[in-house]
């Protein structure tokens, strides 16, 4: 289809999600965001968040803690940290995620930045189990 | 000639050499198997994470604003090495290759009269390097409590490498491991980390699609953040190759092992049989000749 952008996600262990979609939202650091067809070169970071790829009524839901997007010539490359679909949102793991974030945040001497981010995880991962 | 129990007993110590070898090969195969296929897994995020990067390297026009692990210190004193090798031996030259590699490099820098520092992880290269180069290990890293290796091992040698260089204890930064070429070839590799050096060909690619990009937030900024990424998904991948090229390494000993096992049980089988004839021929001449002088 002519309105398809290529989305390809990417983790350290494997090519996790690749597929031609309508459009993609994910959370940027600067504010969450929906890419489509012909955006902008593209370069941002990613907070801990939702990433959801549309395409026509379909849409499939994944979660991550962080990482980076690049977009170009509607290519759309999601290098991410960690990754959970939809299945895995119950997952020890997603757990063990949110329990080292609160464990951070009992550490008094990390920076601001630090307690928002571990703040957006808990606050993300709980969002996704209700 | 060696006795007839001599004999015996070797080839049953023999055969159950072979035994091992043979139990140790099947195991590396399917290690082996697994092990590629992590570093094939993992080599399409650092090849994205390259390629941003130096799509970015181009886009910085002010080297002096630019951040330090990108450009590096514009000194060329102090060399830190990290040295990759296995905590488990019995696999051919796997480390041995390694280590050669990097005291190539160390003599170099010897040589030329430059501080050289250096960390080892996994035991082998340790054992191999401490006798010449005790002196200038600063850190050694063990891999004996990781069955697999994971993520935040390689983050965890990252942090150490950033936490020196931030200190300003090193100016550039060289990474030995193994690459994984095919089961019987594994090349030694020497990989600079710091400063970054973007492989020439991903250049190339990179001017044509060289658009303008928009940045959220500004180009140093997510280098800053980019940058220590790198190097940890680096580190990351090259444990894994090191992985695939220890068990391929490993496989290929093994076998050569099993192989000369057998050689060496025909050997001794031939040695066996020919003395038992020999000790009947001895005792039927001795009963003849006895039976004659009657």
């Amino acid at each position: 289809m002519a309105d398809n952008i290529n989305l390809e996600i990417v983790t350290p262990k494997q090519v996790a999600y690749s597929k031609a979609v309508d459009s993609v939202v994910v959370s940027g650091i600067e504010g969450d965001m929906e890419i489509f067809k012909d955006h902008i070169s593209l370069i941002t970071f990613l907070k801990p968040g939702k990433i959801i790829a549309k395409s026509g009524n379909d849409s499939d839901t994944f979660f991550s803690t962080g990482g980076i997007v690049e977009f170009s010539n509607n290519k759309l490359s999601i290098l991410l940290d960690n990754f959970f679909d939809s299945t895995t949102f119950q997952s020890e793991e997603l757990l063990k995620l949110k329990q080292n974030a609160e464990k951070k945040l009992n550490n008094k001497e990390i920076s601001d930045e630090e307690i928002y981010l571990n703040n957006q995880i808990i606050e993300q991962i709980n969002n996704l189990k209700s | 000639m060696a006795s007839l129990k001599f004999l015996r007993n070797r080839i049953s110590s023999v055969k159950s050499t072979q035994k091992i070898t043979k139990a140790m090969k099947m195991v590396a195969a399917a290690k082996l198997r697994k092990a590629q296929q992590n570093a094939e897994n993992a080599r399409p995020y650092s090849e994205k994470l390259n390629s941003i990067i130096s799509n970015l390297k181009n886009s910085v026009t002010d080297m002096d604003s630019a951040p330090k692990l990108l450009v590096g210190n514009q000194k060329n004193e102090t060399h830190l090495c990290v040295v990759l090798s296995s905590d488990r031996g019995l696999c051919g030259g796997f480390n041995t290759n390694i280590c050669r590699k990097a005291k190539v490099f160390f003599e170099k820098i010897l040589n030329e009269r430059k501080t050289l520092k250096v960390i080892v992880v996994g035991s082998k290269a340790n054992d191999q390097l401490k006798r010449k180069y005790n002196q200038y290990i600063i850190d050694k890293i063990s891999l004996k409590d990781e069955k697999v290796i994971s993520f935040g091992k390689a983050q965890e040698i990252t942090d150490k490498i950033l936490n020196l260089f931030a200190r300003n204890e090193f100016d550039i930064c060289t990474l030995f491991y193994n690459q994984f070429k095919s089961v019987i070839s594994q090349i030694p590799q020497a990989q600079q980390l710091i400063p970054v050096s973007i492989e020439q060909k991903s250049n190339q690619q990179s001017l044509a699609s060289n658009s303008e990009y928009e940045y959220e937030p500004d180009e140093n900024e997510i280098l800053e953040n980019l940058l220590p990424k790198n190097i940890a998904t680096q580190i990351y991948a090259a444990f894994l190759e090191n992985q695939a090229s220890e068990q391929g390494s490993r496989m290929t000993a093994m076998d050569n092992a099993t192989r000369n096992a057998g050689d060496l049980i025909a050997k001794l089988t031939i040695n066996y049989n020919r003395t038992r004839q020999a000790v009947i021929t001895k005792e039927l001449i001795e009963i003849i000749s006895g039976a004659e002088s009657l």
